[in-house]
Order: C-alpha cells, then structure tokens, then sequence
C-alpha cells in the first residue's frame, strides 16, 4: 500500500489538502477524521466527528493519545485536495458551536433540496465519524467510495449500531430521537479502516472490496503486526 | 509610505483623502494613516461577511477620535459596501491569502444559497472573468456553488470557460474538474 503513514512522520510537512487519519480508541474501537494545515500556526489538525454533538478540530495525538497512521489520498489532484481542506473549515466554522449529531445516516444526502445549503447539523438525524469523513469528501464532489457497492448489515454492524443508540438513550437523548436511530439501525456502516483503506485506492471512488482489503491491511499497520516500515 | 501605497492599491480615491488631510493637518493625518491601515489589514485579512465588516467599519468610524478618521471610516463603508465578495477574494489571493480567499467563497456562497438569493449569485457569477482568477480560486467558486447549480444558468458557462482557461495556462490535469460539471 502506498500513501500511508505512521504518527510519526510530520504530517504538517506532508500533508497537500488533507490526508484521513485512523487510529484504535478503544477494545474494537477505531476512530477516523480529516487531516488539514491550519494555515495561521501551519500544524496538522484534525476535524472529526468524536460523538454524538462533539465536532472537534484538534491536534490529531489529543484524539488517538497513542498512534495513528494516515492516508494521503494524493491520486486526486492537489487543487482539489485544497478545496476539501477548504470544506473542512467551512464544516468547522459552520457547525462548531452545536456540533454535528451521531447517527447512521448516508453520507451522500447532507444537501437541502431547495436551496443547495449543505446540512450537515441539527436538522439531520446524523453520521458516524467514518461517514463524517466521506460527507466532506462528498461535499466536495470528490466520493471516496461507491455507496452502493457496501453492503448493509453485515456482521457485527446491527450490534455495532445498538450499543450506540443504547449509550445515547442512557445520556438523556430525547425518546423522538432515539425512536428514528433506532428505525436506522441495520443500515449500511462504513468502517474507519475501510474509509481510510478507500483513500489508498487508485483510482477513486473505490468499491468496497478493494477497501475493506485495504482497511484489514491498516488495521494490521495499526496493530504493529505488518513486517516493515510503512512505505510512504 | 508603505501605507500610503497599500491605500492606493486598495482605494485610489482614498489615498487621495489621506494625502489632501496630510496637508492640512499633519499630526492627525498620521494618526488616521495608522489607524486606516490598521483596518484595511483586518479587513483585507478577514474571512467575515461583508454586512459584518460594514457595520464594523461604521462603529469604528462612530467612535473614531477625529474628523479625519470619520471621514475615512465613511469612505471605507461607501466603497466596500458595493464590492462583490469575489473581488475581496481575488484580491486576497493575490496577495498570498489563498485559505482566507477560500474560506470568503465558500461562506459568502452559503449564505447567498441559504436566503434563496440565486439570482444574485448568478449575475456574481456572470461577472467572473475566468482569466483574472487563480485554478484555485476558480475551483472554489465550482465547488461551493455545485450544491445550486440547477438554480445558476450562468455557472454552466463558466465551467466552461474555466476548463478552457486552465488548458491555455497548462494548469489542467486529468480529474482536476470532475464532479464539478452540474
């Protein structure tokens, strides 16, 4: 695999756009977001969706604490890369304050029909961190994935989706709410690995396929099993 | 000198008010000097809405210490109020501001698209001459208004002309458009 990094390579020297870090937070927890320049102090920051209303851009170590590894999705051209580090901040300026609900919704719907305004926020229902990543991407009209190549319910997701409605229900999110999460639950989970597997794909959108192999290979990265330094 | 040249690039007909001030009082012209560039920086450096800066500048001038600095104040209200934002963004990304010239583009779009005012984005857009622009300039404005294309005739067009002028100054490359059609 090309393209992928470890923590410990300076991103702020790398990075073209924005690169899609991944990294473990937890016993079967990966977590992924959206690397880009600040352009005032010229470090790496990371815009993700951490839970449910918790938008943050932040130094990518406060996230993962120990180790991540990052893609840099350099088969799109730079300009372009450009403009979706520009869409980060947009989401940032846009939604930093109420943040961005947690939810199982498709990362392909986030625009108002009637006036084109992106919707990422309170009106929607609401993204996992993976989906987050592909709506920015999505936003700025470069998909990372094929949506309908992924396939719905596989093993492990409906769990998955069940003890995230149960945490939000247990912290007091209104019974409305939890009532549509839960009519989502069985729909189609996009994996942190297999998004950042996707970005390592040529040429892009990838199918699915080919990133959940990719996304098994980061995890391995991750894990410190793959012989090897990482290949940049 | 270097204010007086960063107020002629920004405002020919300003500097000529700082200079007829400067003759008649010397101390105060200074002092207004200072303060003007100070607000020509904040502004030019500023990703915030124009109705934002307007009201901004309008206070300043309110509680400015002088005649002087009123009357600027004024000036920078008049002339600024009428400047379409994607002249603020090429300007600012001419001067090396290419992340705040973005950061204008995309806020400025959104809220035009919010109130429903397409028509006025479009006859923006009409204004845009491809060739005065940056790629990077260019692929912002594509970018952030796709989400209302079917509602701008005019953003076809200048799809169009972009790709032709990124061809003319060898700046295309295979996918640097894509998606971006409407």
């Amino acid at each position: 695999m090309e393209r992928v990094y470890r923590s410990d390579s300076n991103p702020s020297t790398l990075i073209e756009g924005v690169g899609i870090a991944v990294g473990v937070t937890g016993p079967n927890q990966r977590h992924t977001g959206l690397l880009h320049i600040d352009s005032e102090s010229g470090a790496p920051l990371m815009l993700d969706l951490a839970w449910d209303f918790v938008l943050c851009n932040r130094p990518p170590q406060d996230a993962f604490g120990g180790g991540f590894v990052w893609i840099d999705p350099a088969v799109l051209p730079r300009r372009r890369l450009k403009q979706v580090a520009a869409v980060c901040r947009k989401v940032w300026r846009a939604n930093s304050r109420r943040g961005i609900p947690f939810g199982f919704n498709s990362p392909s719907n986030c625009f108002d029909e009637a006036t084109g305004a992106f919707l990422l926020g309170p009106t929607r229902l609401g993204l996992t961190c993976a989906a987050f990543v592909l709506a920015v991407f999505h936003y700025a009209r470069l998909p990372l994935v094929k949506y309908e190549t992924w396939p719905r319910d596989r093993r492990g997701d409906r769990e998955w989706q069940e003890r995230i409605v149960s945490i939000l229900e247990h912290r007091g999110a209104e019974p409305d709410r939890i009532r549509a999460l839960r009519s989502d639950v069985g729909a189609v989970r996009y994996r942190p690995e297999e998004v950042a597997g996707a970005a390592t794909v040529s040429p892009l959108p990838a199918e699915f396929e080919i990133a959940e192999q990719r996304g098994r290979q980061i995890l391995q990265r991750l894990q410190g099993n793959a012989p090897g330094e990482p290949q940049p | 000198m270097m204010t007086e040249t960063l107020l002629f690039v920004e405002s020919p007909s300003l500097n000529d008010i700082v200079r007829r001030g400067q003759s008649r009082h010397h101390a105060e012209s200074a002092a207004a000097i200072r303060d003007c560039k100070d607000l020509y920086l904040r502004y030019s450096r500023s990703a915030a809405t124009r109705g934002g800066w307007v009201e901004l500048v309008r206070r300043w001038a309110a509680a400015a210490p002088s005649g002087l600095h009123r009357h600027l104040g004024e000036r920078v209200v008049r002339t600024r109020s009428g400047e379409s934002f994607l002249k603020r963004a090429n300007r600012l990304d001419a001067k090396g501001h290419t992340d705040k010239a973005l950061d204008l583009v995309y806020d400025q779009v959104d809220e035009l698209m919010w109130n429903g005012s397409f028509q006025k984005l479009d006859s923006i857009l009409a204004s845009v001459h491809a060739a005065d622009y940056s790629a990077d300039l260019l692929l912002g404005i594509l970018t952030a208004t796709f989400p209302g294309h079917h509602r701008l005739p005019v953003r076809k067009k200048l799809y169009e002309e972009t790709e032709r002028v990124l061809r003319e100054r060898g700046e295309y490359e295979e996918g640097l458009l894509v998606g971006l059609e409407g």
